[in-house]
């Protein structure tokens, strides 16, 4: 399969993402989508967290943890089977992205959409963090 | 039952396999609120109505809520930010005078939307298909469909855990999205390797991506040539198979069709020829370290710095340690 987001628990213990997909397929309601384009299982209720260093997810606040990096609750877990990554300096750390994620810019008095593919350095994201490469 | 156009047809026949007896089409359907008692609908001509074309989809596990769904087919033209109002304003007011029932809207419009119509679907919390990108994606009207499929689906699966987060925008927009924004991939990877990459069972479009990541580091076990093509066994029940030009891979069906053949074998970088229980004595054991696609010919680079060509009606192997000449098989 293609890449997997990095997932941990409430007590900040790794879950491995396969044993988590076969755990969620004996509810067969859980697989949202499996299919040519991908698998798209919810976990909403499993208190699944991954991080984030793009600001809090809701309110786009900096971390106050000094590594910057966020928890954040995943709802579905969504794997892609052609999904292109990219990698991008965004702030102080080093992202890889899928390349049609959409990433919140400021242009101006207004925010804007763009595709991590057309980021470009010099942009400042919603959050505050600059792109560098 | 009359359709409009070939959208309408398919789009409801979908919302018929997913949701069943709930799904239903409407044209020219006169909506009406379900609350019209208050003072602030109360107007010489009753309370407000609107003339809309409809397929509403319906859901057992939750009846008390709908999908409103508006079909758009403009040929090349995309669709406006008036279509997206237009229905944002109707899902409003069917969700504002409702006495239990909870609206939600999705506009489809295979020849895609002006960028315009993005915040409105986000503020008024309305999914749109196909999804818009930042760029000028075009998709199939098959591509719609499925994507289409896709949400009522899951949307119908997610039905089963808490929901509340959807109701609120842009959650419902944003979920539809997720479902959606993958078909670019899907797309670009049937235009750059056509049909080459074939899953073995589900028979889905793949990538050479998919194929090295599923492949390194799996354990070469046995080789089968036929009338058909060939067959690779790996370890972990794993298949790789080359029949004319596509390649099928994945847990499947060990046999491949056709009947026995020996295909030419060659060795060493140059092509001397070989016999195939030498390929085979050299390859079987070895795992996968890499892997090539030259159009005509895949190769598995594999452990003890050995490389193994196939090709429809040959196979190749060959050394690829230093230097050439002092290291021919």
């Amino acid at each position: 399969m293609s890449d997997k987001p990095i997932l941990f628990n409430s007590k900040r213990e790794r879950v491995d993402v396969d044993d988590l997909i076969d755990r969620c397929r004996s509810d067969p309601n859980r697989i949202l989508a499996d299919d040519e384009v991908g698998l798209v299982v919810y976990i909403g209720d499993l208190d699944i967290y991954t991080v984030t260093a793009l600001g809090h997810p809701e309110t786009g606040d900096p971390s106050p943890n000094p590594s910057g990096h966020w928890a954040q609750k995943v709802t579905e877990l969504s794997i892609l089977r052609f999904g292109a990554s990219v990698r991008r300096q965004i702030g102080s750390v080093v992202k890889t992205l899928s390349a049609d994620s959409v990433l919140v810019i400021r242009d101006g008095d207004s925010l804007r959409k763009v595709k991590a593919s057309d980021l470009k350095p010099g942009m400042i994201l919603r959050t505050g963090e600059k792109v560098y490469s | 039952m009359t359709f409009k156009n070939a959208l309408e047809r398919r789009t409801f026949e979908i919302t018929q396999k997913v949701c069943g007896s709930a799904s239903l089409i409407e044209h020219n359907k006169t909506i009406r609120i379900e609350n019209a008692d208050s003072l602030d609908v109360a107007s010489f001509v009753g309370p407000p109505r609107k003339e809309i074309d409809v397929i509403t989809a319906g859901f057992e596990q939750s009846p008390e809520l709908k999908i409103l769904i508006s079909c758009k087919e403009y040929g090349q033209s995309k669709a406006e930010p008036a279509d997206v109002q237009e229905w944002a304003a109707v899902i409003k007011t069917m969700n504002q005078y409702s006495a239990g029932t909870t609206y939600l809207g999705l506009v489809i419009s295979p020849s895609g939307f002006t960028s315009g119509c993005e915040p409105w679907a986000t503020s008024y919390n309305l999914g749109i298909i196909p999804p818009l990108k930042g760029k000028k994606l075009r998709f199939p009207a098959d591509t719609s469909s499925q994507m289409f499929e896709r949400v009522l689906t899951a949307f119908q699966k997610r039905l089963h855990f808490p929901h509340a987060d959807l109701l609120v925008a842009p959650q419902f927009y944003e979920f539809v999205y997720r479902l959606t924004e993958a078909f670019e991939g899907r797309d670009h990877s049937a235009q750059e390797f056509g049909d080459r990459y074939r899953l073995l069972e589900s028979g889905w479009l793949s990538s050479f991506q998919e194929l090295v990541k599923l492949f390194k580091g799996k354990a070469l076990q046995g080789i089968e040539t036929t009338s058909a093509g060939v067959s690779l066994k790996f370890s972990e029940g794993l298949m790789f198979r080359m029949v004319g030009s596509q390649i099928q891979f994945g847990r499947g069906d060990e046999r491949i069709e056709g009947d026995r053949v020996t295909f030419r074998c060659e060795k060493n970088f140059v092509g001397e020829p070989c016999t195939f229980d030498f390929v085979e004595k050299l390859v079987i054991g070895q795992s996968v370290t890499s892997a090539g696609d030259w159009g005509d010919r895949f190769e598995f680079g594999l452990s003890d710095d050995l490389m193994l060509a196939i090709e429809p009606n040959r196979l190749h192997v060959y050394r690829t340690r230093n230097p050439v000449d002092q290291n021919l098989l």
